[in-house]
């Protein structure tokens, strides 16, 4: 009897201890789901962030394309606004790719253009030899493409109407600078 | 004792230990979220100051007025760091090409900054001024100047705490971080006058609160908005002790050194802006070259009247071309910049600004391309 008793309080103990058990797992279970619930909202605000930063850095590196003086048209010793000199564009180009400054130069406008893509095309006059290539596409006059790699997200293409100007023939067409800014995606 | 009381006691010692585990838990997890959120304010709060401040430095003359919380923000310019932070978080921004000209500290809830351009003759690049309201500056008018504290006091932003002080006055302290004292020495020879130390409550303020920038004629013909010396200065008990001494080319540099901590603060951002010169330099020669050889090609007058040495020679140029290179002898802008901020590389310098000044009106008077 006693024998019997001492068995039934052993079995009485082993299930209270599992009930505990189980609730302790419950409980885990469900701190589990909130931390991922938790994660994946952290996660969505981040990847808002990112959108939102992306588009900032794209107006920013409008913002500093436009104002150049690397770039600028001078008339008469006055900047022009929205104008591209096109002869500073092919030296600007030429800089990035020259043996003696094109590191310096990268290592500098990295820091204002970053992982972007900036270019210009002619649109008026339209199909100009050497403005269109053997597909009837404008040609990208491309500044800078820094593009660090397949997996990356891009802003949307920020395009600004410009007035490409040649001094050496005084020559005036109109155009769109491009900026489109990449950045890593959150997986 | 009996089974269930081990039981009993088993049990409690396991609730213990899985509550301390949940507890320590969510303790670290609750700090870690307390220093993220921090972070995340801290770079929101730099991120939210360099959009202003690269909204301002793309315009020319252009003003902000940065409104923070409370904050202190710290400039640094060395000769391979360039950052301003948030003071003591670890919290910065790089800043290894922008040419900001601040005080080493600025506490508050503001931040003013405003941009002019430097062109030396052709636009090389804004440079931009960082300071607040805490930061008085004074510019000691001793009639004896030629304009140039008038001019300098006029080229300060407006809403940059500033004051002319003229004979008989001494400068007041309204509870100000720093104050930074602006004299002017015209040409002496050999020997300037000493500059005294300013009478009245100013004396009262800690040596590391006051200091001063005398901006110096080097030579007796010479227009002291071009080029000259700046001097740098900091209180010991109730005089001057002298920290330095470099030079300036143009005003908007000039008012860099007014708004630079030291010296060591003014001539790294020169350097750096000697830095784009160099680049820009580079950019000047491969355009005018090509444009020459154009002209030159077509036997327009208009190749004779440009001269691509006056930027760099054909030895530092060293990239492919299609036109024939001019053979340069002769200092450039190249390397007036390579040598930093001198007194004879800002004379130089101040000499090629002339002869493009003069190239430039050649060529507008002939409808040709302009450098600027």
């Amino acid at each position: 009897m006693k024998n019997r008793q001492a068995l039934s309080s052993s079995k009485k103990a082993q299930i209270k201890f599992g009930e505990t058990i189980a609730i302790v797992v419950v409980f885990i279970v469900l701190v589990f789901f909130g931390l991922i619930f938790f994660g994946s909202t952290q996660k969505e605000g981040i990847q808002e962030q990112l959108r939102e930063k992306v588009q900032l850095d794209a107006v920013s590196v409008v913002k500093e394309v436009s104002n150049m003086p690397e770039l600028h048209c001078s008339i008469a010793q006055v900047e022009e606004l929205n104008c591209i000199d096109i002869t500073k564009f092919a030296s600007f180009k030429r800089l990035f790719e020259s043996d003696i400054y094109g590191n310096q130069a990268n290592m500098s406008y990295i820091h204002y253009f970053g992982d972007s893509k900036i270019y210009y095309t002619q649109v008026y006059p339209a199909g100009e030899p050497g403005e269109v290539d053997d597909e009837g596409n404008p040609v990208e006059h491309v500044l800078w493409d820094n593009h660090i790699d397949e997996n990356t997200e891009s802003s949307d293409e920020m395009q600004v109407p410009v007035v490409l100007h040649n001094p050496v023939t005084d020559r005036r067409a109109f155009g769109i600078l491009f900026v489109k800014v990449y950045s890593r995606s959150i997986e | 004792m009996k089974r269930g009381a081990i039981q009993s006691m088993f049990a409690w010692i396991l609730m213990i230990i899985i509550g301390s585990v949940f507890i320590l838990f969510f303790v670290a997890f609750i700090s870690n979220q307390r220093a993220a959120s921090d972070a995340r304010i801290g770079s929101s709060l730099i991120n939210h100051v360099d959009t202003v401040l690269t909204t301002t430095k793309v315009a020319p003359n252009a003003f902000a007025d940065i409104e923070i919380p409370k904050a202190k923000f710290e400039f640094v310019c060395e000769e391979d760091l360039s950052l301003y932070q948030l003071y003591g978080k670890g919290i910065n921004k790089e800043t290894p090409f922008d040419v900001i000209f601040s005080p080493d500290i600025l506490e508050g809830r503001h931040l003013l900054a405003f941009t002019r351009d430097w062109h030396v003759p052709f636009k090389v690049m804004n440079f931009l001024y960082v300071t607040n309201d805490a930061v008085a500056y004074y510019f000691f008018d001793d009639l004896d100047n030629a304009g140039m504290i008038e001019d300098m006091y006029g080229y300060v932003h407006d809403n940059v705490t500033k004051e002319i002080i003229n004979v008989g006055q001494q400068p007041v302290n309204n509870n100000y971080d720093k104050i930074r004292i602006i004299y002017y020495q015209e040409y002496a020879g050999e020997e300037y006058p000493l500059i005294m130390f300013p009478e009245g409550e100013i004396r009262e303020l800690k040596d590391r609160q006051v200091t001063a920038v005398v901006i110096r004629q080097v030579q007796e013909m010479t227009d002291a908005h071009l080029y000259g010396q700046v001097l740098f200065y900091e209180k010991e008990g109730n005089t001057w002790q002298e920290k330095g001494s470099s030079s300036y080319f143009t005003t908007p540099m000039l008012l860099g050194a007014i708004f630079s901590e030291n010296k060591e603060m003014y001539e790294c951002n020169v350097r750096k802006a000697f830095k784009a010169l160099q680049m820009q330099a580079w950019m000047q020669y491969d355009r005018i070259a090509r444009i020459q050889s154009q002209y030159d090609d077509e036997g327009n007058f208009c190749g004779a009247l440009l001269d691509p040495c006056l930027f760099m020679d054909d030895e530092d140029y060293g990239a492919e071309n299609d036109f024939d290179v001019p053979d340069c002898i002769g200092n450039s802008y190249h390397d007036f910049a390579d040598e930093g901020p001198t007194t004879d590389t800002v004379a130089g310098l101040y000499e090629h600004y002339r002869f493009v000044i003069a190239m430039n009106t050649d060529l507008l008077r002939g409808n040709c391309a302009v450098i600027y």
